[in-house]
């Protein structure tokens, strides 16, 4: 059964016919119960998912059999000609992120319940679209594919912001298009470059031995002639990186997503934050990371920089905001540092924390905007001077937004706490920063990564505090002090479709701060295949909790030693 | 010996008009037109003319499944033709957007009160100067056959004798066109002087030779005297010649800086002619663009300071295109400026195709032409289908071409909303919608550049393909995002089923725009259709 394709095109074909054929009124319960189908499919492929880790099988890649670690793998020649394959599969590393996408896929449904009254028809339609879009980033195997459903999520959503958003909503949506489609473009460029340049030195020929295909196994065994150099490496990797860094989104390229959350209507704000903003982060992981190991550790600390700069002013542009939706698109910029962070850190901890933030941000930032979206459609207005008190008359609602605002913060025993411990605990001991750092010619240098490690970990740490501030903050206004807004006398407590939202985000957020080992045992794989290129790079091996060097016997356990065996 | 009395030594001896009878239906069917309207009544003519013209047109198309033209590797018609990818499959091409036109046609004749006769059979004489622009093998013939085009098509454009813009869009057509002949003229001349030939095959072999060759290869006592190069290539003749010759195209082509007609003619002339203007001509202009460059890019003098021009016309044409684009607010000056921006596009594929020869030999060489070809065609005919698409729907949106008639279109017309939609999209290609022709068409050209080294240009043309987005967006924003107070009103009331005319086109037209959307998305997932088809157009089906 193709079980892959079968999740990937049934919410877009369904959509389609169902919007041609079901009675306006009838449309959301046909979408819900899509989404509903696509989820069952989804945990049906996770249940059948060999989660160790060990799973390598072989697969004919154009007359090329390849040992592949991707499950429920399906492969079929689209353009042959130009290497170019419709090939699908899953790894640890996709099949968290598709289970997410599948769950919020519902909430995204439910929370437009009421507040989608015109039009309905398409924008469920669009919505189921745009899950095609997300499953089929996650799961494509071969980047052109993926490139081709990395631009499929463009299309709902620019509808369903210029569509269904607030007032400011086409100068969103536009600047939201147009910012992520120059990313994108250029990374199509690095792509065919990446075709004709995919290459792997045979040392018995002497020469380097093209292989002209598209495939993403491929690629990964051939290194896509990774020689650290400019035209090499350099070129696709900013390409590459830039486009993802643009969806992260990372700091100097954040400016559409305050836009774009702000306007865009509550299911548009769910999906948004928890799923597009992590294909950036899944793209990185799984793209540029192993396929340019050299050029990442080069650009590492200048992107550690970037990330520390975001968590900062993220945390510092969400203080000031009046308006509360906002105020959580300024934490999810972030947030996100810390992923970019993570992901840079070239540690086991790290990247696992980076996955985990991922998912974190997906659950808590999700809740928030539910939440939002919530008060919104009571009060069409997210000012916060306009609020004041509404834990007295609407308490089940403050209760869950507090669990939601508190997993966000950090609060240990929820899961915000893990991802960004790990992360934090990660980036002080990133170890190929350091290695490179002896050499004082090197930019890891010239960019401080030798004395200023602490300033990273200090700076991200700050990030933090000015999470709870900015958090805190919100939550005290909006739901203590006095109820003394007419307005907001009236309202009345949430339903129990939205309450039941929320709840399952915050028993999901529960469930991970309490008893994490089973997602950090669903992540270690993921988290060895995305470092073993850069750890080669390095003749080191990854381990679990850190390096190890290539030499048997030899376990580093902190840096000094590291250091001492280096000289 | 005299090389000039070489020339005039030749005499055609037998020509087979036969070869070209499947484009003689064309011609024939444009006298036809004349002749019926002659011995009828205006209003019989008005019903039948449109019959007999896209009868025509379709029994050209069907015959181009018949492999009737010789293969690439001949000439015909003593040597004025030579057919390669761009005479069956361009064909079909050129004469799918003459058949939109003539099923727009109808209606706007009896609207306007246009001249029957003239209409249907000035669209087949242009049809027919068009499918013969696409194989000409023969400097003079390509201006004869290119004339036959242009001056029906700067009659079409103003048909419509007394709306002012109409007829000044004819004269600003008419007289720059004119202007751009002439130059055209005056290139082939210094061609000719320079090659002494005007047939491109010949000339090809005057150009790997480095000179005209007078005498053959001749034995003489068991001794080979290799052929004499008597005179070598006067290289002032062949650059004022082709930079001639190239400026007179490039008018034809839309490609800046020679394009300021373009927006005013676009914005005047009737949405029907306009649309063969953009697609059609461009097609036909391109094939022989190609044609000569393919037979001048074999002197290795040549290519350097080619590709220069060519990519300097082609990075000016999309970034001014793409750019003037962004504040137009008529639509078709829009698509016109949008036009401008496409040419740019496909001039880079052009480009690559003159650099090829320094780059590779023998069948590779042939090889990669061939695939530079067909990609330059896939994305032509990707134009071509959106292009009907977008024009034929906005021929029936009423109010005028100005943007704000498109307010709203959805709750009006959502059929037509949607057709446009898809043309807007397709026309983005790049970096927004991934299976529409727009796309594919793009990725095989960019993809070409990239191959042989252009990566910088690539990055140019993707980059203004970007900001094209905005304006192409922007039509969409106000078709599906901004609404029109009544209809507003309307849909509030809940009266909307009852309001909403779902088609308001005419049966044919509606097929051909159905057909278009529904190509739109067939070519972009399977562009290898196309491109096979195009090879067993060319070299038959059984190989």
């Amino acid at each position: 059964m193709p079980l892959l394709t079968l999740i990937i095109f049934l919410p877009m074909i369904a959509g389609a016919i169902l919007a041609l054929t079901m009675p306006t009124k009838k449309m959301k319960h046909a979408a819900l119960g899509v989404m509903i189908v696509d989820l069952l499919l989804v945990l049906y492929a996770a249940m059948t998912f060999d989660w160790s880790g060990t799973f390598v099988t072989e697969a004919r890649v154009f007359a090329e059999t390849i040992a592949t670690t991707f499950q429920h793998r399906e492969h079929l020649p689209w353009l042959p000609e130009f290497g170019i394959s419709y090939t699908v599969g899953a790894d640890n590393l996709s099949m968290i992120f598709v289970i997410l996408t599948a769950v919020l896929g519902i909430i995204g449904v439910l929370c437009s319940w009421t507040s989608i009254v015109h039009r309905e028809k398409e924008f469920y339609f669009f919505l189921l679209a745009l899950q095609t879009g997300i499953m089929g980033t996650f799961l494509a195997i071969d980047i052109f594919l993926f490139y081709m459903f990395w631009e499929l999520m463009l299309i709902p959503l620019y509808f369903m912001i210029g569509n269904w958003g607030s007032k400011n909503r086409i100068y969103a949506t536009m600047k939201f298009v147009i910012y992520t489609m120059a990313g994108s473009v250029v990374m199509l460029v690095a792509m065919i470059w990446m075709y004709y340049n995919n290459g792997a030195y045979n040392p018995q020929l002497g020469v380097i031995e093209y292989v002209r295909s598209y495939s993403y196994e491929i690629m990964l065994q051939t290194q896509s002639g990774d020689h650290g150099t400019f035209q090499a490496s350099y070129f696709p990797f900013l390409a590459l990186f830039i486009a993802f860094a643009i969806k992260v989104p990372l700091f100097p390229l954040h400016t559409w997503l305050p836009d774009a959350h702000t306007e865009a209507p509550t299911a548009g704000s769910v999906i948004l934050a928890g799923i597009l903003l992590k294909t950036g982060g899944y793209a990185i992981i799984r793209y540029c990371i192993p396929l340019f190991p050299d050029a990442s550790i080069s650009f590492a600390p200048l992107i550690t920089w970037l990330s520390v700069i975001a968590i900062i002013y993220g945390a510092m542009a969400a203080i000031v905001q009046t308006d509360i939706k906002r105020l959580v698109a300024y934490s999810s910029v972030s947030h996100m540092g810390f992923v970019t962070l993570g992901i840079f850190s070239f540690n086991p901890a790290a990247m696992s924390g980076a996955i985990l933030q991922m998912i974190n941000h997906g659950i808590s930032t999700s809740g928030l905007f539910l939440a939002v979206g919530m008060i919104y459609e009571r009060r069409h207005t997210r000012e916060f001077k306009e609020f004041g008190g509404l834990a007295t008359n609407l308490p089940i609602f403050a209760a869950l937004t507090m669990v939601m605002v508190l997993s966000s913060v950090g609060l240990p025993g929820l899961n915000g706490f893990l991802g960004e411990f790990n992360i934090l605990l990660g980036s002080m001991q990133n170890y190929p920063i350091l290695m490179q750092a002896q050499d004082d010619a090197s930019w890891a240098a010239a960019m401080g990564m030798t004395q200023y490690t602490w300033l990273v970990a200090l700076g991200a740490t700050l990030g933090v505090i000015f999470g709870a501030v900015y958090l805190l903050i919100m939550y005290q206004r909006v739901f203590f002090g006095k109820l003394d807004n007419e307005k907001n006398k009236g309202l009345t407590d949430l339903v129990p479709r939205e309450w039941g939202q929320l709840a399952f985000l915050a028993v999901a957020a529960l469930a991970i701060g309490l008893f994490p080992k089973p997602i950090f045992d669903a992540m270690a794989p993921a988290t060895r295949t995305a470092l073993e290129p850069v750890a080669r790079v390095l003749q080191m091996e990854v381990k679990d909790k850190g390096y190890e060097l290539a030499v048997p016997g030899v376990v580093i356990e902190n840096e000094e030693e590291l250091l001492a065996l280096g000289e | 010996m005299n090389p000039i009395e070489n020339i005039q030594a030749y005499v055609p001896t037998s020509i087979h008009f036969s070869d070209l009878l499947q484009f003689a239906i064309l011609l024939l069917g444009g006298i036809a037109c004349l002749v019926f309207d002659a011995v009828s009544t205006k209003e019989v003519s008005r019903k039948y003319l449109p019959m007999i013209a896209a009868g025509a047109l379709v029994m050209t198309m069907a015959s181009c499944f018949f492999n009737i033209l010789p293969p690439p590797t001949e000439t015909f018609i003593e040597g004025a033709f030579r057919s390669d990818e761009f005479g069956q499959l361009g064909a079909l091409v050129i004469l799918f957007a003459f058949l939109m036109m003539t099923t727009i046609m109808p209606s706007l004749v009896k609207k306007r009160n246009l001249p029957a006769a003239e209409v249907y059979s000035l669209t087949l004489f242009a049809a027919f100067g068009a499918v013969l622009l696409a194989i000409a093998n023969e400097l003079l013939t390509a201006f004869i056959v290119l004339e036959i085009m242009s001056l029906s098509l700067y009659v079409l454009i103003g048909i419509d004798r007394k709306n002012a813009k109409s007829t000044e869009a004819c004269f600003k057509y008419f007289i720059l066109g004119a202007f751009a002949s002439a130059f055209l003229v005056l290139g082939i001349a210094f061609l000719f002087g320079a090659t002494h030939t005007t047939f491109l095959t010949e000339m090809a072999e005057v150009f790997k030779a480095g000179g005209v060759v007078v005498t053959e290869a001749v034995v003489e006592n068991g001794v080979t005297i290799e052929p004499a190069v008597v005179q070598a290539l006067n290289p002032m003749y062949v650059f004022l010649g082709f930079g001639l010759l190239f400026v007179g195209m490039c008018f034809k082509l839309t490609a800046a800086p020679f394009h300021m007609y373009a927006p005013d003619v676009y914005e005047g002339g009737n949405t029907p002619t306009v649309m063969v203007v953009a697609t059609s001509s461009k097609v036909a202009a391109f094939a022989f663009l190609l044609h000569v460059l393919e037979a001048m890019s074999h002197w290795p003098v040549f290519t350097q300071p080619v590709i220069f021009v060519v990519g300097f016309v082609a990075i000016v044409s999309m970034v001014w295109g793409n750019v003037a684009a962004l504040v137009q607010v008529n639509f078709k000056r829009m698509m016109a400026y949008s036009s401008i921006a496409h040419t740019g596009y496909m001039l880079v594929g052009a480009m690559v195709y003159i650099a090829l020869p320094n780059m590779l030999e023998g069948e590779k060489l042939e090889m990669a032409m061939i695939a530079v070809r067909q990609a330059i065609l896939l994305y032509l005919a990707g134009y071509t289908v959106t292009s009907v698409l977008s024009f034929g729907t906005a021929s029936y949106i009423d109010g005028e071409d100005h943007m704000d008639a498109y307010r709203g279109l959805i709750f009006r017309k959502p059929a037509a909303a949607i057709g446009m939609a898809i043309a807007m999209f397709s026309l983005v290609g790049i970096g927004f919608t991934p299976p529409t022709i727009g796309f594919m068409g793009k990725f095989y050209l960019f993809k070409e550049a990239i191959q042989y080294g252009f990566v910088a240009l690539a990055v140019i043309a993707v980059l203004a393909s970007a900001v094209s987005a905005w304006y192409y967006l922007s039509l969409v924003v106000k078709m599906f995002m901004r609404e029109v107070d009544d209809t507003q009103a309307v849909r509030l009331a809940g009266t909307r089923k009852e309001s909403v005319k779902l088609f308001s086109f005419d049966s044919m037209t509606r097929i051909i725009l159905f057909a278009s959307s529904i190509l739109i998305f067939i070519l972009g997932v399977f562009p290898t259709m196309f491109i096979s088809l195009g090879e067993s157009l060319v070299y038959g089906f059984t190989r």
